[in-house]
């Protein structure tokens, strides 16, 4: 009942490694899934559609993002309940894909709470039913693939740790095999059973020998010594748990079967190490990162992320020094120009525009335990407060109508609930009685909860004293907590005589990132033009999405010495500060100025904007997390 | 009464080539892969748009507003049947209706995310496949993607912009006389848009024969390996990921070759397929918003196709 002729898995030209991990994965089950990262358009989701097409007894359970969690879980058969008042369970996506591949596209999109299930499942082997009055195990032993694009979000470590093997994808680079790639594709898509057909041998030949591959595994052998070997690579790139090991022990055996060996060699297990270690490897200096990696940050022992700024320190030099320095100053070495004239600064301001690396992230460790543990208590209820009212957003489950309104029922699972009781409600012919305690309503998610828009202050006297590095030490512990919050971010920076949107409002905490480390300073202060720009951007953003939480967060030592329209610079600030302060926009501003003598103009642009205030000095990075936090609760 | 309303003559509109031959292509080869119109308000987007639909019978524009809920785009449980019989059964959605259709999303930088990627979800397989609410379902989705958008109201994620096929630029028309041609038509349109409708009557038909004849041909077409040579290496120069750009450069190339009457892709071909492919492709970084130079891009193009 082939719906439509897939592209072969053997016509797929290049790829190799993406191959490869596919076939591991089907060879040996135990290898934990494949996570498959890559730039669009590079044959992903092909890949991995072929593979079913070679798979012959086992099922591609695809997992639509679109789905809701009493799908996954499973749940009450309806008619059976209607009829005969019982309740069994109508399996789930998760009972029904074991034995089988659970594929899911664009996995780093899924909601959370899905994701999570399907961990769990991925993690035990079992999946455990407990709603609506079933409770009961399922066997869900699966074979979980996963493609994403990091530019969409990133995975959170735990996530991508529950993939066995992972393999980045990109594009070819070399012009005869894109043409034998386009090639091949215009052929396929002139007679797709025609082009299938052509492969059929070698798809039948390649299945075949993945059977035989699967029959023979169970009689593979590993030495002692091999053993020692998975161990020391594992330990060697630090990852953490044991989890690699098994891995890597697992896919080497696949790999010895696959080449029909019986006993694993070194060079079985070298090949596997890539697809297994690679993703779990941190903090090498010397290796830059890949784009799934473990943020290193996240989910770090304390001595591990002690050592952390030292090796992002390393890493930023390393490029900073192919960047042209006219003046050959390093950017550790910058002067203290605090005190600096105008002129003198507007002189140098071209020339010596400098980048300053990220700085301070050592509170991050506890403080992202702290957050994680906070966020799942308070968990949907924040989420669902903030959205009530409308029907936008995913929906996810269905849960209990509370007292009074009902809106935006969850039609199905309100049936479901009145559903066992049918039998004793029937009376005057309706054919379903429905009472108001079973009704559900549906609990939506919308990923996009606050817009953080973070204006910065890049100017000449924010170089001074590496405080630009702890600027964006803090900055980057924010865009974490977005990161997690699934927030959307966004950064204006203002120097010389202008503000730029640096980078657009986007969940991409990874660019948002990027663009921080890039972020240059020099110059005058245009304090009223950042503002502006910042205010600007907002509003538009508060009309467009009524339901987003902007949010301002103003990074600068208020020195303003640039004007917007020739007045004095610090007046149209707080010209515009009381526009924002109107217009009920939250805001903070971070203070960041230091030294003997301060003129305490960002303390009286905070009171006049209606403004959290906090001083940088007196600042820890969850601190300003907290503030941030506290800001975007509900009542705003 | 006549309930159909008049719509304005595909052949009547005035500027805009791009955006016309862009919709023209999709029309011909519904798999190309949509066409995203990035520009100004009031520039005939729209109009465009259903004014091409109305060439065919057979059709439609389905429009996505972009306050739908995710159960009108995927279809959701049918509550008249549950409620009556307590049967669980689909009620199709938009994406269902769009089938074999044109799916037209005003400002379409501006949905929800949640919703772009159930869209991406179909528009990459051609099939919408449905798990909720108990329902589980999968029926084809194959449409013709036209999305519209005003970039200064907002980015579109790269990963739904690589989905479009093509891209055009529309502005406003600059060239005085031919702005006072296009009030002319437009209130000659309003004043009786039945007459006016039938003084393009032929222009209209000639069209829809050009359309017809180019899509019984269009699978014929054919390209040497130097186009596809071609088109890997401006892929390449350009660093534009994944290879769907080339895939995209040559599918649109052939149609083009099509739409033109002639059975094999010539360079210049290529090269006007690389103007629509391209510019919603090229990597940007934060900083560099758009700032690739597009000049430099076309003298590439106009290098590698001269050879």
């Amino acid at each position: 009942m082939k719906r439509q002729a897939n592209y072969p898995f053997s016509a797929i030209v290049g790829q190799e490694q993406l191959k490869m991990a596919l076939i591991i994965s089907s060879v040996n089950p135990k290898t934990g899934g494949v996570l498959i990262v890559g730039e669009r358009g590079t044959a992903k989701s092909t890949a991995v559609r072929a593979l079913a097409d070679v798979m012959e007894h086992t099922a591609m359970i695809q997992l639509p993002l679109n789905v809701t969690e009493e799908m996954v879980a499973g749940t009450v058969k309806l008619d059976q309940a209607i009829k005969s008042g019982t309740r069994v369970l109508e399996e789930g996506l998760l009972s029904k894909a074991d034995g089988q591949i659970l594929y899911i596209d664009e996995v780093n999109l899924l909601s959370d709470n899905i994701t999570k299930l399907i961990l769990d499942a991925a993690a035990t082997g079992i999946h455990r039913v407990e709603r609506e009055g079933i409770s009961c195990v399922r066997p869900s032993r699966f074979t979980l693939i996963g493609t994403m694009n990091p530019e969409e979000g990133l995975l959170s470590p735990q996530i991508s740790d529950r993939f066995g093997l992972c393999v980045t994808v990109n594009g070819e680079k070399h012009v005869a095999v894109r043409v034998a790639i386009l090639k091949k594709r215009l052929t396929y898509e002139k007679d797709r059973q025609q082009f299938c057909f052509a492969y059929m041998e070698e798809t039948n030949r390649l299945r075949e020998k993945i059977q035989r591959a699967q029959e023979r595994l169970p009689k593979v052998t590993v030495s002692e010594e091999l053993m020692t070997l998975c161990v020391r690579i594992a330990l060697e790139a630090n990852c953490a748990g044991h989890r690699a090991d098994i891995f890597l022990l697992e896919a080497a055996k696949a790999i010895a079967a696959f080449n029909e060996r019986l006993e694993v060699t070194e060079a079985d297990i070298r090949e596997a190490a890539p697809y297994v270690i690679a993703h779990r490897m941190r903090e090498r200096p010397d290796v830059e990162s890949e784009p799934v990696t473990d943020r290193p940050e996240n989910n770090h022992r304390q001595e591990e992320a002690a050592e952390e700024p030292e090796t992002t320190n390393e890493r930023e030099a390393g490029q900073l020094q192919h960047q042209p320095q006219e003046d050959g100053m390093t950017t550790g070495e910058m002067p203290p120009d605090d005190m600096e004239t105008d002129s003198e600064e507007k002189q140098r301001a071209a020339a010596q525009d400098t980048v300053a690396e990220i700085g301070e992230q050592l509170q991050l460790t506890s403080m992202f335990a702290a957050s994680k543990d906070r966020r799942s208590r308070a968990g949907n209820g924040k989420r669902s407060k903030t959205r009530s009212g409308t029907k936008q957003g995913r929906f996810i489950k269905a849960a209990p109508m509370p007292a009074g309104k009902i809106t935006d029922i969850a039609l199905m699972a309100t049936i479901r609930a009145a559903a066992p009781y049918q039998k004793s409600r029937r009376e005057d012919g309706r054919a379903i009685v429905i009472t108001d305690a079973d009704l559900r309503k549906k609990v939506r998610e919308k990923r996009i909860g606050n817009t953080l828009l973070f204006v910065v202050d890049a100017s000449g006297s924010m170089g001074a004293q590496q405080r630009m590095r702890a600027v964006k030490g803090a900055i980057v512990s924010l865009l974490h907590d977005a990161y997690q919050k699934r927030d959307s971010v966004g950064m204006v920076a203002f120097r010389n005589d202008d503000a730029e949107l640096l980078l657009d409002m986007t969940r991409s905490v990874d660019l948002a990132h990027k663009a921080l480390r890039e972020l240059p300073t020099g110059g005058k202060t245009p304090l009223a033009c950042g503002l502006s720009a910042g205010f600007r951007r907002l509003q538009k953003m508060r009309k467009q999405e009524p339901e987003s939480l902007p949010m301002m967060i103003v990074v600068t030592d208020g020195k303003a010495n640039a004007g917007m329209y020739g007045g004095d610079p610090v007046k149209e600030a707080l010209t515009i500060a009381r526009q924002i302060a109107a217009s009920g926009l939250p805001s903070l501003i971070i203070d960041i100025e230091t030294g003997f003598i301060q003129l305490g103009i960002a303390k009286l642009l905070a009171k006049t904007m209606n403004a959290e205030y906090y001083k940088l000095d007196e600042l820890k990075a969850d601190t300003i997390v907290q503030a941030v936090r506290s800001m975007s609760s509900p009542s705003f | 009464m006549n309930c159909k309303q008049t719509i304005y003559p595909f052949t009547a509109l005035v500027g805009q080539e791009r955006m016309q031959e862009a919709l023209i292509l999709n029309v011909i080869n519904p798999a190309l892969g949509g066409v995203l119109i990035r520009g100004e308000k009031g520039t005939a987007k729209s109009t465009a748009v259903r004014a091409l639909a109305d060439l065919f019978s057979s059709l439609e524009v389905v429009d996505l507003p972009i306050s739908a809920t995710e159960d009108q785009v995927v279809g959701s449980l049918n509550m008249e049947q549950a409620i009556k019989t307590g049967e669980k059964t689909f009620e199709p959605g938009l994406l269902a209706k769009a089938h074999k259709q044109m799916l037209y999303i005003d400002e379409i930088n501006l949905l929800d995310d949640h919703l772009v990627d159930v869209l991406l979800d179909a528009a990459a397989m051609g099939v919408n496949t449905v798990e909720r609410e108990g329902i589980s379902h999968s029926h084809p989705a194959e449409f013709v993607l036209v999305g519209t958008m005003n970039p200064e109201e907002g980015d579109l994620r790269p990963q739904l912009l690589d989905r479009f096929a093509l891209s055009v630029e529309v502005r406003g028309e600059q060239n005085p006389q031919a702005r006072v041609e296009v009030v002319k038509r437009r209130l000659a349109f309003e004043r009786d848009p039945e007459s006016f409708a039938r003084q393009y009557q032929d222009a209209q038909q000639s069209l829809r024969e050009n359309i017809l004849y180019a899509k019984s041909i269009v699978r014929d077409v054919t390209a040497a390996d130097d186009l596809l040579e071609t088109a890997a290496k401006i892929s390449i120069k350009l660093e534009v990921d994944g290879h769907r750009a080339d895939l995209m450069m040559i599918k649109t190339a052939l149609t083009l070759a099509a739409f033109a009457g002639r059975t094999s892709a010539v360079k210049s071909d290529l090269s006007r397929a690389a103007a629509l492919v391209l510019p919603h492709r090229l990597r940007r970084t934060p900083f560099e918003d758009y700032k690739q130079d597009w000049s430099d891009v076309e003298q590439l193009i106009y290098e590698e196709c001269a050879v």
